[in-house]
């Protein structure tokens, strides 16, 4: 038995199942990336990483596991990896983009529940998804009905913590955030047993704004009129900065950002000068979930920003550092995840329309396309206002709900080569 | 019709995949297809044209890695088969 068969049988995956994925991603991820042309040199990694998306990064930290170090699964930008990270605690994202995952999710859920949440409840009950099986402890967030329900049934299955984020941005509702903050930092000290002082949750704090700004970075790379890298390739670098060492992620992106920014002084672009330039809004994409992106590129659009959260959502904004007690380092968390992070769960949520359209200039998008995963509720009723916005603003707007099945890709190809083509004539 | 070579870990491939490119050839990291082989998540692929020329320089340097092998199946960026 091979190394990586052997570590997903010990951690109790149901084996022969997980390998039909394995069957599926080689041709998949050759469709999707390997077909693109003049691909930046630093996507190696990222290439390597998603190769072997189960197997070594797993494999890392089972080994950590082995030192002592905790594994905590989160699904949510609104989880603060920097308290994890404070008590020497390991943060990783967990698989939810594939319809692979979704039938063991319906057998518990109800059907019309997003993919997201039914990918996420599949993966863990049938057992094939590695990360699902080493996490110690998985963190929920209370970000929308579907997922507080979800928690509450894989709290049968594994330990589920769950932070209570409050539906509004207001002052009041930033200082009950602070409390959910402390509430969770006890929780994290009890089950890795590591006390959190200042001087840890500030370096913690420097660590993941470091990843936040090599992020940043890359997409302000793609503001430009020349493209160095493709919205294919950008958000697998998105995706896989979920499940990373955040340190080692934010050398490689900083080393690819130096190849983009030469790509930029040499004029190399990955699209043509008309490709249409697109700005994504809407809910996450996460890994493997690679359709939509595919789509826009092989019907000659380029993604040049996603507003969401596999994109700005995750690294816009710093937490203040080098506070002086750690009731100021938790104030500053708290103020970076509640005020800045414009979630649908919000009510009101203003912040994601200004969000839009700033965006859509400053990346230079002729258009935008609104992608919402079928049976999210806040993001399908919110596009109300997506629309209303970009209509004010000027902004071509194409509504695309859809979720992980592969049935709907010919009728939204020619939905957005429609679009292309009334941007094109505009 | 794509080659893969095939590695027992992917330090293997990282490492054969620099020298590759240093000698000028185009191979890319990619997950290994299961029909080849189930050993390790990460393999080389080399277009057919490069095959000979690669297979020349690995077996002439020494290279580590398992073997190489046929790999009956083209890309398409529009086949549109995500899951």
């Amino acid at each position: 038995m091979d190394k990586n068969h052997e570590m997903w049988s010990n951690l109790g995956m149901d084996v022969e199942t997980h390998d039909l994925l394995c069957q599926a991603l080689p041709g998949a991820f050759g469709d999707v990336f390997l077909t693109q042309e003049n691909r930046p040199e630093g996507m190696d990694y990222f290439n390597t990483v998603a190769a072997d998306i189960h197997g070594l990064r797993p494999s890392e930290l089972i080994e950590e596991q082995k030192k002592g170090r905790k594994v905590f699964g989160t699904f949510c930008v609104f989880v603060p990896d920097e308290v994890v990270i404070a008590a020497n605690g390991i943060v990783t994202g967990l698989c939810s983009g594939s319809q692979f995952w979704v039938p063991d999710g319906e057998k518990v859920l109800p059907k019309n529940t997003c993919p997201l949440i039914k990918a996420s409840v599949g993966a863990r009950l049938g057992r094939t998804c590695p990360f699902f099986r080493i996490a110690d402890m998985l963190i929920g967030e209370t970000t929308c009905d579907g997922k507080k329900k979800a928690y509450e049934i894989l709290n049968n299955d594994i330990p589920v913590y769950v932070m209570q984020l409050p539906q509004s941005q207001r002052p009041k509702d930033l200082a009950s955030w602070e409390d959910e903050i402390r509430r969770f930092m006890k929780k994290i000290e009890e089950v890795t047993g590591n006390e959190i002082t200042l001087e840890s949750l500030n370096h913690a704090i420097h660590i993941v704004n470091e990843k936040r700004k090599a992020l940043a970075r890359l997409y302000e790379c793609r503001k430009n009129a020349c493209v160095p890298i493709s919205g294919r390739d950008t958000l697998l670098i998105m995706q896989i900065a979920y499940f990373d060492d955040p340190e080692r992620l934010t050398s490689v992106v900083n080393k690819l950002c130096d190849e983009l920014e030469e790509r930029i002084r040499n004029g190399v672009s990955v699209a043509p000068k008309d490709a249409p330039r697109i700005l994504i809004t809407g809910t996450p994409i996460s890994v493997p979930n690679w359709k939509v992106h595919n789509l826009i590129e092989t019907s000659g659009g380029i993604v040049v920003c996603e507003e969401n959260c596999t994109g700005t959502r995750y690294f816009a904004h710093q937490v203040r550092e080098d506070n002086k007690s750690i009731d100021e380092a938790v104030e500053a968390i708290a103020d970076r995840y509640l005020n800045n992070i414009h979630c649908a769960c919000f009510t009101p949520n203003e912040g994601r329309m200004d969000d839009i359209v700033r965006y859509a200039k400053e990346y230079h998008a002729d258009g935008v396309i609104d992608l919402h995963l079928n049976f999210c509720n806040l993001y399908d009723t919110e596009h109300y206002f997506v629309e209303k916005t970009c209509k004010e603003a000027g902004i071509p707007l194409l509504d695309l709900p859809t979720d992980y099945e592969d049935n709907d890709a010919g009728q939204l190809r020619t939905r957005i080569e429609a679009f292309f083509e009334m941007i094109r004539n505009n | 019709m794509l080659y893969c070579i095939l590695f027992d870990n992917h330090e293997q491939a990282v490492s054969l995949h620099a020298e590759l490119k240093n000698q000028g050839f185009h191979s890319a990291i990619a997950p290994t297809p299961r029909s080849l082989t189930v050993c390790c998540g990460v393999c080389l692929m080399i277009r057919p044209e490069e095959y000979t020329g690669v297979k020349q320089y690995v077996t002439s340097h020494g290279s580590v890695y398992k073997s190489i092998c046929e790999y009956d199946h083209d890309f398409n960026p529009k086949r549109d088969h995500y899951t």
